[in-house]
């Protein structure tokens, strides 16, 4: 009786992996067959559409980021006249709170809010919502105090919502200090893999394109219809994400839009940050998981995507559970009789080797697409950010549980904190330009 | 003895099979030719030069090779004075 | 070309007939992928069936040296038969899976990179 529940939990498992391995197939064909049949060479025209915007910018204790991130908004080629940029410095302990506020006494549209000990340092959901009330722009972007754009990014992400189904906007996001060490290296290929790949399948298939949190935003009024940030969730982008498809509405990404982050160049931040997205990911799974199934407003292929989006960050615990109950199965059939459980074992493994995020085909072909050919040779370190997310994941996975036997709907926010080494690359990109001008 | 020998031998060898495959990702991170940043839009007039200088950079390295083997062949002899 | 893939196709038959069927089935999977996603990048097609020769070729040796490391190993008692089988199934899936991302990595270079980007131009 045991080996039969066992063998049928087995199978059901496989084939949650196998349907993982199948999306990410179509995904990277999907991606390969447009990059293959676009002809155009030239920059995507900008359609001449400029609504009012406001950037909003979450900032704690961001000192060593945020003079670049403001100095860098202060170059953006969009009107300033229809530009809002709203600061919030949420309880910073640190120098954010001046160098913002310098920036405003000379630059009108920067503007700045001040949240004390009382009222702040409760996530960043908070701040944004608190940034949100004092937004006047028809369109609301979002960045984080550690990343750098491109000029014209404002243009390329209000241009697609000239379409009044469009909800929100997702733009590109390329690490910064990326030949900063090993960690930073096999970061870039998690973004090429999820940026390059990943997003623009789902937009070029019109499935659930997600938003990442920054480099994006949405529609004023579609914000005010959904009443903005969920306080309680960690991974606010992913509930968004969902209520913005919920609504009807949805969220194109914008390939073009690119925009620099500075990624962590520490295990230890990394664990904290991949675990801060794991629960918060887990969470939303939880909340909108029946919503999404019952819903009239989507597709049954974008329900099944939905479904398979917001389970993401389990699959490394279903990788490792799969491959615990394949060799309990194997160790108890008899030996002449591999049969199931061996072969079984074969997806599992070749699927085990890579992120949860992309598997690694979709990374290489993300790179292929980008030029990158030496950066291929890393894809098989990419175990070791596997073995780390098994972790990651599987502790979330338990934390998510405990908490909601326990009814636990606070949750604190573990900071990501940046040291501003991305400051050496983009001084390193601005002097090769000028040395290349002259 | 030969045995654990044989068995160390092949457990060895098995090691290093396996280190092998990390060998390319060693290379790039010890002697990285392709560590980025990619530079992203709005820094395309930048990616304009460096592809021209690239180009410059292969034209020189291709006339340097032109002479190097115009040297050589200058050691053969005239053949058109045998025609 | 059809050496090739003659070639090819020996290598996955010998490695499932020869080796086990684990190992014939990641060839399997390695040629499938191989096929699907190289034949759209750009490059030279002999140089992409070379490598996919090589990929069977090499991906044979692999899983028989391994797996003749486990035959020796039960032969000469290195550990009893149950441990071994528990030590072989855990690590076998890894290791007989583990050179196809490697060779994919060195392969991909060998072929051009992409030049159509969108929003890039290039002087031609």
């Amino acid at each position: 009786m045991l080996i039969e529940v066992v063998e049928f939990l087995f199978v059901f498992l496989l084939a949650i992996l196998v349907a993982y391995l199948v999306r990410h197939n179509i995904f990277t064909f999907a991606v390969l067959r447009s990059a293959n049949n676009t002809k155009k060479t030239e920059s995507t025209p900008v359609a001449k559409f400029e609504p009012t915007v406001s950037i909003l910018i979450p900032a704690r204790n961001e000192e060593n980021v945020i003079g670049r991130l403001l100095r860098r908004l202060t170059e953006l080629t969009y009107p300033k006249k229809k530009l809002q940029v709203i600061v919030i410095n949420d309880a910073s302990t640190d120098q954010t709170g001046k160098i913002a506020s310098d920036f405003h006494k000379k630059y009108s549209y920067i503007e700045v809010i001040h949240r004390d000990k009382k009222s702040g340092g409760k996530g960043k959901s908070a701040a944004m919502n608190h940034g949100f009330s004092k937004a006047t722009g028809e369109i609301i972007l979002c960045f984080d105090a550690d990343y750098y754009p491109q000029q014209d990014i404002v243009e390329r992400l209000t241009a697609p919502f000239v379409d009044p189904k469009v909800g929100g906007v997702q733009g590109r996001v390329v690490v910064l200090n990326e030949p900063q060490n090993m960690i930073t290296r096999l970061i870039a290929l998690e973004r090429v893999g999820g940026y390059r790949v990943d997003q623009e399948a789902r937009d070029n298939l019109g499935l659930i394109v997600q938003f990442g949190g920054t480099v994006g935003g949405f529609r004023r009024s579609v914000l005010e219809a959904l009443h903005g940030w969920d306080e309680s969730m960690l991974s606010e982008d992913t509930d968004l994400t969902l209520r913005t498809y919920l609504a009807g509405y949805k969220i194109k990404y914008e390939v073009t839009a690119e925009c620099y982050e500075e990624a962590v160049d520490n295990w230890g931040a990394y664990w904290k940050q991949r675990y801060r997205w794991a629960k918060g990911h887990m969470q939303c799974f939880y909340k909108h998981i029946w919503k999404l199934l019952a819903t009239n407003k989507l597709t049954f292929i974008q329900k099944v995507d939905g479904l398979l989006l917001l389970s993401v960050y389990f699959l490394p615990t279903i990788v490792l559970f799969s491959f615990i109950l394949g060799l309990f199965l194997l160790l108890q059939l008899p030996a002449e009789g591999y049969g199931l459980a061996f072969i079984g074992l074969v997806p599992v493994s070749c699927y085990s080797f890579v992120g949860n995020f992309a598997p690694f085909f979709e990374v290489g072909v993300g790179l292929y697409l980008d030029g990158r050919k030496r950066s291929q040779w890393l894809l098989p370190l990419s175990i070791l950010t596997f073995g780390f997310n098994l972790s990651i994941c599987g502790l979330a996975y338990l934390n998510v549980t405990m908490d909601k036997i326990r009814r636990k709907k606070k949750h604190s926010w573990a900071k990501t904190v940046h040291s501003g080494s991305g400051d050496h690359y983009v001084n390193r990109l601005i002097t090769v330009g000028e040395q290349l001008e002259q | 003895m030969s045995s654990d020998i044989n068995v160390i031998q092949m457990f060895v060898a098995g090691l290093a099979a396996f280190s092998l495959m990390f060998l390319p990702s060693l290379v790039e991170l010890m002697y990285p030719k392709d560590a980025g940043p990619r530079v992203i839009c709005g820094g395309s007039e930048i990616v304009n030069l460096m592809h021209l200088a690239s180009l410059e950079e292969n034209y020189r390295l291709d006339s340097l090779e032109q002479k190097k083997l115009s040297g050589a062949l200058g050691f053969l002899p005239n053949l058109e004075q045998f025609i | 070309m059809i050496l090739m893939l003659e070639l090819t196709a020996l290598s996955v038959l010998v490695t499932y007939c020869w080796v086990d069927v684990q190992s014939g089935a990641i060839l399997t999977i390695f040629n499938i992928l191989f096929f699907s996603l190289f034949s759209q990048l750009k490059g030279d097609l002999c140089l992409k069936l070379s490598l996919l020769v090589v990929g069977n070729v090499f991906g044979l040796i692999w899983s028989y040296s391994f797996h003749m490391l486990f035959l020796y190993a039960r032969t000469y008692e290195v550990a009893s038969t149950t441990t071994l089988h528990t030590i072989y199934t855990i690590l076998y899936p890894l290791l007989n899976a583990f050179w196809v991302i490697a060779f994919w990595s060195l392969s991909s270079t060998a072929l051009h990179s992409a030049r159509n980007l969108r929003w890039v131009t290039y002087v031609d």
